[in-house]
């Protein structure tokens, strides 16, 4: 009798126990509010990245994983499936004949609420960057164009862009201030930018649009997909635009999971996503990927070149003298870094230029490792034996793993080195400012070769404090040559004076991985950020 | 009573405020400048200055805080600088999730723990304690992430017994099942400290009241063995075990940030690595103001209980 009492309040106690539990999980946090998958469906693409989007604004979109996004929302003029390659994608032809005067034709499309895509769509978006009120981060990109400052901004909220002309519903013109490179007005405004709705942004005033609903919930959407639901830092869900002009795409729903680089690998191998997002917002551990992935036989791994490159900075206004700086060049021994770090998966380069653009110049060696050369340079630039400080922003694993060599291969030539870890905001920040010796960074760079802004007094990103009177001239060369041949040369030249200076030290340029299930057809290819220019055709069996 | 929690309130609001002076000083002493975090590569010192001024970064930092101050007072918390969303919007389904995952947690820690605790009491000194006892010692010596990974390698990846993260199937029907199976793992790998931390207090309060003349006292009067370890000695291990659990809250709450990386659960730990790593002041703002209240609400409540549970305390 005692016995069954017990073996009921037992009962009873579980039952409590499960109810309350039900409760919890049906009461807290709705229906749909979580990130994961066991199994696919056919219908839906599941992709993983490790870098959050921040935000779905068009005009102001400084992440990489949020630029990769709003291509799948909204469309650019051009596709680029492979480094400067361009093919019309909203624009029918996009020609000049002088190089200055541009005419752009547009095909026949329709937003997602069923009004068509016109030239006046266009003109808006490029009046909206120039338009002084409104924050961009897309302003150098139209600073080429005749009636914007070198800011990419015009004299007034009220002033139109002179170099931007409607022509009729399908058609615009385009000037820019003098002649200039087509494949540069193409990648920067053709293929960079991506067109806004006119009738749904202009609903709210150019100084609100950052904040607005129409940068956090995008309603109208001119690509493959249409927005539905961000989470932040969970998920993003997007579903397939029926009024896309290139057809509907075959899978109708997609979820980008956003991951830490260990569940990224978990949910790869138990097939809860279908790819990574790739290009650097996917990043995994190389020995993850060779242990783990490459063994795997639903997965296809493939590593290409691509344009982001780590250098180690130098401050150029403190290490003025160039045998210091060559020294430290000769010092690293960069092949050592590729093969312990990435296991051969990342290449050594001269410069800041990758094997992913066409004006990287296959013919220039990188300066090898050779200690006796360092040291003897040590010896000729009269280093003073002070301890010099190594900045290392945490988060790439990798790039940390790098610090430590970086720093033996440097006292085993005769230098001292501290190395003082930051996060990356408070790294940047010091960088930027000039406050370190030494830094170690990474960057993506254009596939265009104008690298101004990284290596000239006035450039935004010249972390390295470079002011060089011959280097800053080559550029304005190089920027202001109008033919592909031309440039080219003008390169080569730049990036053998940047070897033999030694302004910075490029250190490796490792190959993104693309990782995708087997049964996903289609997907990123080599040259990553060209790769979305199909997806309404990929599919998964 | 009444006067007491009014009283408390009262001085929880001075407490409050100054945490938030506090963690907004915290905030913005970090070095780093947002507003390069938001500008591309090629943003010009005009651009950067036109964004300090829309992020509201261009005024001194005590015309921010009273600015911030100002607004929160009246219930606007805010735009995210990451995401660019009021973050009054982002957080309540943050919360939630994370609320769900701690409530779990107790739920689990706590039912396990109490019964546990009470038996090695029982047992003291026997193989059935230093087997539980062990077992507990080793489950707050083993880092939270390394069990949770190890936990996902082997049911989610090995076994494909469980999902590897998240909080529900995406793209499919969630229904309570789904959402069992995805809690599990977080609230094992999040319960498992807890859980051997309250055994231990269990078994030591329990030991200690067992010894006590009032237990001899009531066992000689003859009463039941329930009513003896339930009435007179487990209702006098109250209090310690109370004190543990208003502090236990809080710490979950840290507790959860490892485990929701871990498992990719969408909550505030998860939220709060992100805007920590894209100096979000205004999100961190409002996570640690959830977080202060959420403490303050736990030791009032604890306050409440022990007069509940103690008839000697009154206030």
């Amino acid at each position: 009798m005692r016995t069954m009492k017990k073996n009921r309040i037992v009962k009873a106690s579980f039952s409590l126990l499960i109810m309350c539990l039900a409760l919890v999980l049906t009461s807290c946090g709705g229906s749909s509010s979580g990130a994961s998958s066991s199994k696919t469906s056919k219908n839906t693409l599941y992709v993983g990245t490790t870098n959050a989007p921040a935000g779905f604004n068009p005009i102001n979109e400084t992440d990489v994983a949020g630029q990769w996004i709003l291509r799948m929302l909204y469309p650019s003029l051009l596709d680029q499936p492979k480094s400067l390659h361009f093919q019309g994608n909203l624009a029918k032809s996009f020609t000049t004949t002088d190089n200055q005067h541009y005419t752009i034709t547009l095909r026949n499309a329709k937003w997602s609420d069923g009004k068509a895509i016109t030239a006046d769509d266009v003109a808006y978006t490029l009046n909206l960057i120039g338009n002084p009120d409104v924050e961009t981060s897309y302003g150098a990109n139209i600073a080429r164009l005749e009636g914007v400052d070198d800011s990419g901004k015009t004299s007034s909220s009220s002033t139109p862009i002179s170099g931007v002309k409607v022509v009729n519903s399908k058609t615009l013109t385009l000037t820019t201030k003098a002649p200039i490179d087509p494949n540069y007005v193409k990648e920067m405004i053709g293929f960079d930018l991506v067109i806004v709705p006119k009738h749904v942004a202009e609903q709210y005033s150019p100084k609100d649009l950052a904040n607005s609903k129409f940068t956090s919930h995008p309603t109208v959407s001119g690509s493959a997909y249409k927005f539905v639901k961000y989470n932040q830092n969970s998920y993003v869900r997007l579903k397939a635009n029926p009024t896309y002009y290139k057809g509907k795409a075959k899978i109708n729903n997609v979820y980008i999971k956003i991951l830490t680089s260990n569940t990224l690998v978990t949910q790869l191998k138990s097939g809860s996503i279908d790819m990574t997002a790739g290009g650097g917002i996917s990043t995994i551990p190389v020995a993850d990927v060779e242990r783990s992935l490459k063994t795997d036989k639903s997965l296809t791994v493939k590593g290409a070149p691509y344009l982001q490159t780590q250098y180690m900075y130098i401050n150029n206004d403190k290490f003025t003298n160039k045998n210091m700086r060559l020294a430290m060049t000769y010092a690293i021994d960069r092949q050592a870094i590729v093969k312990k770090l990435f296991r051969g998966e990342a290449d050594v380069l001269p410069t800041s230029y990758t094997k992913a653009t066409k004006y990287y110049d296959s013919n220039l060696k990188a300066l090898p490792y050779n200690v006796a050369k360092a040291k003897a340079l040590l010896k000729k630039s009269g280093y003073d034996g002070h301890t010099i400080q190594l900045i290392v922003p945490t988060g790439n694993i990798a790039r940390q793993q790098s610090a430590s060599l970086i720093q033996q291969n440097l006292e085993k030539a005769g230098f001292k080195v501290k190395q003082v870890s930051y996060d990356f905001p408070t790294a940047l920040a010091k960088m930027k400012s000039g406050d370190y010796e030494l830094g170690l960074l990474g960057l993506s760079l254009n596939s265009d070769p104008d690298q101004t802004y990284l290596y000239t007094k006035a450039g935004s990103m010249n972390f390295g404090k470079v002011n060089d009177a011959k280097l800053t001239q080559m550029f304005s060369d190089g920027l202001s040559e109008t033919s592909t041949a031309k440039r080219k040369q003008t390169y080569d030249d730049i990036q053998k004076y940047m070897r033999d200076q030694a302004f910075t030290v490029g250190l490796y340029s490792d190959y993104p991985f693309v990782i995708q299930n087997k049964n996903l057809q289609g997907g990123n290819n080599s040259f990553w950020v060209g790769s979305l220019y199909d997806m309404q055709d990929w599919t998964k069996k | 009573m009444g006067k007491y929690l009014i009283k408390r309130i009262l001085i929880a609001i001075p407490v409050l405020l100054m945490v938030t002076v506090f963690c907004f000083g915290m905030v913005n002493l970090a070095p780093g400048d947002p507003s390069d975090l938001y500008l591309s590569q090629n943003a010009t010192q005009v651009q950067k200055q036109e964004m300090k001024k829309n992020l509201g970064l261009d005024k001194p930092v005590y015309v921010q805080y009273v600015k911030w101050l100002g607004k929160t007072a009246q219930g606007d918390l805010g735009f995210s600088f990451a995401s660019r969303t009021p973050v009054a919007e982002v957080i309540p389904e943050k919360l939630a999730a994370t609320v769900e995952l701690l409530i779990c947690t107790l739920i689990l820690s706590y039912a396990v723990a109490i019964p546990l605790g009470i038996i090695c009491a029982r047992h003291q000194g026997g193989w059935l304690d230093n087997t539980i006892t062990g077992v507990s010692f080793l489950g707050v010596s083993i880092p939270g992430f390394f069990f949770g990974l190890g936990m996902v390698y082997i049911f989610a990846v090995e076994l494909h017994w469980l999902p590897t993260g998240g909080m529900s199937s995406l793209g499919q029907s969630s229904g309570l099942l789904d959402r069992v199976s995805h809690i599990i793992m977080p609230t094992i790998v999040l319960s498992l400290f807890y859980c051997s931390n309250m055994l231990r207090y269990v078994r030591s309060s329990m030991i200690d009241i067992f010894s006590e003349n009032y237990m001899r006292t009531a066992v000689s009067k003859g009463l039941s063995r329930k009513v003896v370890l339930w009435r007179h000695g487990f209702r006098n291990a109250l209090i310690p075990i109370i004190t543990v659990i208003s502090s236990d809250i809080p710490k979950m709450l840290g507790g959860a940030v490892v485990t929701e990386q871990i498992f990719s659960w969408p909550g505030l730990g998860q939220l709060t690595i992100s805007s920590i790593g894209s100096r979000d002041y205004p999100m961190l703002m409002a996570i640690n103001l959830i977080a202060a209240v959420g403490v303050l609400i736990c030791n009032l409540i604890a306050d409440v209980l022990y007069a509940a549970v103690d008839p000697r305390i009154r206030y």
